[in-house]
């Protein structure tokens, strides 16, 4: 009895982390909106062009976030910087933690929406691009970099699907942000990112979701693609 | 005093599990299982209380092929799950003691350490219960499982739990994360598909075009496709490993006379008739098909998504809106490949069939 008390003391003791405190943590929080407000699952109708229609699923690639100074010199790379954002109605996973920072002012961000070519079509990935999750395609095609599905309804007794899986080279889109922020030595600071699903199909090209219901590839797709990097995201001011 | 090494020993996975970023696979007579790293990670679902050893895996080898284990010692894992048929049985649906008609056709089992939330229904979330109940169940082996220890007991198995879990104690979750080692470990990676992704071997002009065809959700006028991989998913093609996401209703039947499947399990309406898309490695050997085993062959599985599906309120959105043709709404489901593409995709699943993985040696039964 008191050996295995002494055995679990020891192993607290040990967990104690090392961090280095003159650093700091950034935290980028994402939340996914539908017209300014937080995004409902299914349960939760919305109405646009005429039709009823519930999101199931929204999943999206955020990659290779670096920070800039005011002259717009890269201050911060985040190596193998990958990070799948998804939710659904029982599950949130929208926040990208960057760990063990210098102590530096942040003028604005810079990410991408999906996985840059060279990773795109590489066989030996892991972790958030584990080639075992729903957003890979093929080793032809990639990553999906953008996955959202729901269902529209247009009339009573039939069912017609939202799909949209956005992927392919072409439709990678990096996107800068100003954030005017400050990494402060052993505290986290947060960005909150807000992240409108009605801009998918805004601006600027508009997208009739009940005549493109789906679109995986081809005009529609790249359409989508340059709307996210148009207008999906936007900043709160952080604290 | 046994008792006090034991919660030593028990404390042990503390020290492990301390700094989840750094668990450490090195364990003590580990047994190598040596994946492709194109199946993605595994290491976080091996618990740290059963990692896979080689006297652990040579107690759930033993186990599995123990028909002591069965009521009447006639059957055991192996009898519904033989490795030939890449651990199935060739039945619709698998037949336990004394005859009795189970509801479902045994599943494959290989790379299971890339799936959660087993059976077709999801009813088992951690492997080593999934294990035990088949031992249990009145329609299975039909053996309350403090018998089984009774009765591995008297087979003089002592010595065997010793070696794999440090004491002879042979108690019921021990049974179950024997027999989970042995499981995790049965991984089929050498198919000549996997052979291909190595860059080892071409493919021919039908197994290519099958294999674009099975990864491609079509889009009418601009992209051919057979919608396989939307669910069956990368290289494992199996189904989504979060949650329920990788349940679906694949049009089997109608509102009125489909199976519950998930709903069983999780009480939800729109659950209803969602069952687990299994992976599709060495699929060739594992007919019949589908849950209840009602396609005998590949044609039949292939003739059911091309031109079988019956509509529901829960038949998955990415089967509604996958066709190769322009459709309304109210259009019947159809997916319209044609006889030479159904043909191609057919190719390529026979890909997926891995003569090593049913031919290895380690996987046999040792009694």
């Amino acid at each position: 009895m008191y050996a295995s008390t002494l055995v679990l003391a020891l192993s607290v003791t040990s967990c104690n982390d090392t961090k280095e405190l003159d650093k700091g943590t950034l935290i980028i929080q994402f939340e996914n909106l539908l017209d300014g407000e937080a995004l409902k699952f299914e349960g939760t109708r919305y109405n646009r062009d005429q039709v009823d229609f519930q999101i199931a699923v929204l999943k999206y690639y955020i990659s290779n976030v670096k920070f800039l100074d005011e002259t717009g010199q890269v201050i911060y790379t985040e190596e193998e910087s990958y990070h799948l954002l998804e939710e659904t109605a029982s599950r949130k996973d929208l926040a990208i933690e960057l760990t063990e920072l210098e102590v530096q002012e942040v003028s604005s961000i810079e990410f991408s929406i999906g996985i840059d070519p060279e990773k795109n079509l590489s066989l030996d990935n892991t972790g958030d691009l584990d080639p075992s999750n729903e957003m890979a395609w093929n080793w032809d095609t990639g990553y999906k970099f953008l996955l959202m599905e729901g269902e529209i309804f247009e009339s009573e007794g039939t069912r017609k699907g939202m799909v949209y899986h956005i992927g392919g080279n072409e439709n990678y889109k990096t996107i800068k942000k100003e954030v005017n922020t400050k990494i402060k030595a052993g505290t986290t600071t947060t960005i909150e990112i807000k992240a409108e699903v009605l801009s998918l199909f805004d601006a600027p090209h508009y997208i009739n979701i009940n005549e493109v219901n789906v679109a995986m590839g081809g005009e529609n797709a790249s359409k989508i693609a340059e709307n996210y990097a148009n207008n999906f995201f936007s900043i709160n001011t952080p604290n | 005093m046994k008792s006090r090494i034991l919660s030593l020993l028990s404390l042990f996975p503390l020290l492990i599990a301390c700094n989840p970023e750094e668990y450490s696979p090195v364990v003590k007579d580990g047994y190598e299982i040596n994946p492709p790293v194109y199946f993605g990670d595994y290491q976080e679902r091996i618990p740290n209380d059963n990692p896979i050893t080689k006297n652990g895996f040579a107690l759930g080898r033993k186990l599995f092929y123990e028909t002591a284990l069965s009521a009447d010692n006639s059957i055991s894992c192996g009898t519904c799950h033989q490795q030939e048929l890449a651990f199935t049985d060739g039945k619709a649906v698998s037949e336990g003691v004394e005859g009795k008609l189970g509801k479902v056709s045994a599943m494959s089992l290989s790379n299971l350490l890339w799936t959660e939330n087993f059976t077709w229904t999801g009813k088992f979330n951690r492997l080593t219960d999934q294990s035990l109940d088949p031992i249990k169940n009145p329609v299975e082996m039909h053996l309350p499982l403090e018998q089984a220890v009774e009765k591995l007991e008297e087979q003089g198995y002592a010595t065997d739990f010793q070696k794999a879990f440090g004491s002879y104690e042979i108690t019921v979750e021990r049974i179950g994360k024997a027999l989970a080692q042995f499981q995790r470990a049965l991984i089929s990676s050498d198919s000549r598909y996997d052979q291909y992704l190595r860059g080892e071997i071409q493919a021919s002009p039908a197994e290519l075009n099958g294999m674009n065809l099975f990864f491609t959700h079509p889009i009418p006028g601009q992209l051919r496709g057979a919608n396989c991989g939307d669910c069956h998913l990368g290289p494992l093609t199996s189904g989504d490993i979060d949650e329920f996401q990788g349940f679906h209703n694949n049009g089997l039947d109608t509102d009125e006379t489909m199976d519950s499947g998930l709903m069983s399990v999780t009480g939800k309406p729109e659950d209803k008739g969602r069952f687990k898309a299994p992976t599709l490695r060495n699929i060739a050997v594992t007919a019949p098909y589908m849950h209840d085993g009602r396609f005998k062959t590949l044609k039949e599985v292939m003739d059911h998504y091309n031109s079988g599906i019956k509509n529901s309120k829960t038949l998955d959105i990415l089967i509604i809106e996958g066709s190769n043709e322009p459709v309304g709404v109210h259009d019947e489901i159809r997916l319209h490949l044609t006889e030479k593409e159904k043909e191609d995709v057919i190719a390529f699943l026979h890909m997926l069939t891995d003569e090593s993985f049913l031919n290895n040696p380690k996987f046999s039964n040792p009694h």
